[in-house]
């Protein structure tokens, strides 16, 4: 069994990516694909609620095997109306990506509704070299985030950037889970990850549309037990979406 | 006889990477069913005086069926010097340039001389059109790659076999009329990452018989680049293992 729990449409191209993710889906036996519909950095109220339809168009189309992340813009004023209608059309995550850091002030309320209700954050995190974008967190955010509030479930997207960077900035933190989604294809990251987190605390995640085979080669190329493979593959996502109360 | 073209050995300083050694890479083709491989030296990029790493590599994989892939910065003023000892020291088959890192353009007096060396010499020209993962370069700044300029520079036509090393798959595309006029040109598949379907659509565009096998190990996950062959017809995937371009 494999659970995706990092994936994507782009609303400029939703069709052309639902093509994708399923093929992806079929060629690679993927059981469960995590979806959040994406557009801009910084997207106004109807990109939100626009990028957020199409999702739930795509869950409605294919529901044994698509499920939906609920993109939110933590500037906005209505963050948790737009979170707590996700929840109410069966989403089951939130994703934050780069219109502010994941440990802004304005996180706080929807992390305290996330808290309430089990659901798990989603966080882009990136340490990059080149190109930073003014609001996009790396690893050191999450940390913030993720000791501000440790009852809340997070997912660290992309190992944070890089896993020598990234994962060892959270690694203290039971709260705080990482997918390898992207493609940052590092020699031994996976192996790396293993020894600093352990095989509880990593997921499977391809960053779908955009690449993924290289996020399969990850796992088959580590050294990995069938127990760690099933883990990391879908054990771990299983335990994080336990869905709302 | 199914070859890697784009594989190293050695330590890229500003990342870990693990297994970086020859025997390293020797395990991993020899895993996957691959039976050669042009190597280079991650040491000889970075060096003012390449041969050096060049001539280290050399002693590590004598013997052993691999071949060697000089590197070359034209911008040094040894660089002619350095070929002429490489050819007195050890035997190599091909040259290794990687304009983003050593800063120069395909209309540069220095890269045209060393051109028209290759020439001379008969080897073909491995062109890293990247180098790793430029998000993650620590004091390290490349050069952005110019596709346009590439494709001026290719548009000459190729008296050597040119392979376009970690060229992105929409470059690639991109390319499609440039890589299909050339008979000359190949690309190879470590930067097939940003797809997931990428063979296909260089089947779309007519350019399966463009693409070797190269994989960047071991700055890249070997598989990475060798999964893109999972779903795809086991004769076209022989036919990219197996390619020569010489």
């Amino acid at each position: 069994m494999i659970i995706d729990v990092h994936a994507h449409l782009w609303a400029n191209n939703y069709k052309e990516d639902k093509k994708t993710v399923l093929k992806a889906c079929e060629l690679f036996d993927i059981d469960k694909i995590y979806i959040s519909t994406i557009s801009s950095y910084y997207p106004d109220y109807e990109e939100i609620e626009y990028c957020n339809k199409l999702t739930c168009e795509f869950m409605k189309e294919q529901p044994s095997r698509i499920a939906g992340y609920i993109y939110i813009d933590p500037t906005h004023s209505n963050r948790v109306e737009v979170l707590k209608r996700g929840l109410d059309n069966g989403m089951e995550g939130v994703k934050l990506w780069v219109a502010a850091k994941c440990d802004d002030y304005r996180v706080y309320d929807i992390a305290k509704y996330c808290i309430d209700k089990n659901v798990p954050v989603l966080a882009h995190a990136f340490h990059k070299a080149i190109g930073l974008l003014e609001h996009e967190s790396t690893a050191v955010n999450i940390r913030c985030l993720a000791l501000r509030y440790p009852e809340l479930k997070i997912i660290m997207a992309h190992l944070g950037g890089n896993v020598y960077h990234g994962l060892r900035c959270i690694a203290d933190l039971e709260n705080v889970y990482s997918d390898f989604s992207g493609t940052m294809i590092g020699t031994g990251d996976i192996n790396y990850a293993l020894e600093l987190v352990g095989e509880d605390r990593i997921l499977f995640g391809t960053d779908l549309p955009g690449g993924g085979r290289q996020c399969f080669a990850q796992v088959e190329e580590a050294s990995l037990t069938h127990l760690q493979k099933d883990k990391i593959y879908y054990k771990n996502a299983q335990k994080i979406f336990g869905g709302s109360k | 006889m199914k070859t890697d073209y784009n594989c190293f050995v050695g330590a890229w300083p500003f990342v870990k990477r693990r297994q970086i050694d020859f025997d390293g890479l020797r395990i991993m083709h020899e895993k996957h069913g691959i039976e050669t491989g042009f190597v280079s030296s991650l040491g000889a990029v970075f060096y003012n005086d390449p041969f050096e790493g060049d001539f280290e590599l050399a002693k590590t994989i004598k013997g052993s069926g691999y071949k060697q892939a000089v590197s070359i910065n034209p911008m040094l003023p040894n660089t002619v010097y350095d070929i002429k000892r490489a050819e007195e020291s050890f035997s190599y088959d091909a040259f290794r340039i990687y304009p983003t890192i050593h800063g120069y353009d395909f209309d540069s007096p220095q890269f045209i001389e060393f051109h028209h060396m290759a020439i001379q010499k008969k080897k073909p020209v491995f062109i890293h059109c990247a180098f790793g993962d430029i998000r993650l370069d620590y004091l390290l700044k490349q050069n952005p790659f110019e596709v346009d300029s590439l494709k001026q520079f290719l548009a000459s036509g190729m008296r050597i076999p040119v392979v376009l090393c970690n060229m992105r798959h929409g470059s690639m595309i991109d390319m499609e009329q440039t890589l299909n006029n050339d008979k000359n040109i190949y690309v190879d598949m470590s930067e097939m990452r940003h797809s997931m379907f990428s063979l296909e659509d260089m089947a779309d565009a007519g350019l399966l018989n463009k693409v070797v096998f190269g994989a960047f190990y071991p700055m890249f996950d070997f598989l990475a680049a060798y999964m893109h062959f999972d779903g795809v017809e086991e004769k076209t995937c022989s036919n990219i293992l197996n390619r020569k371009i010489i």
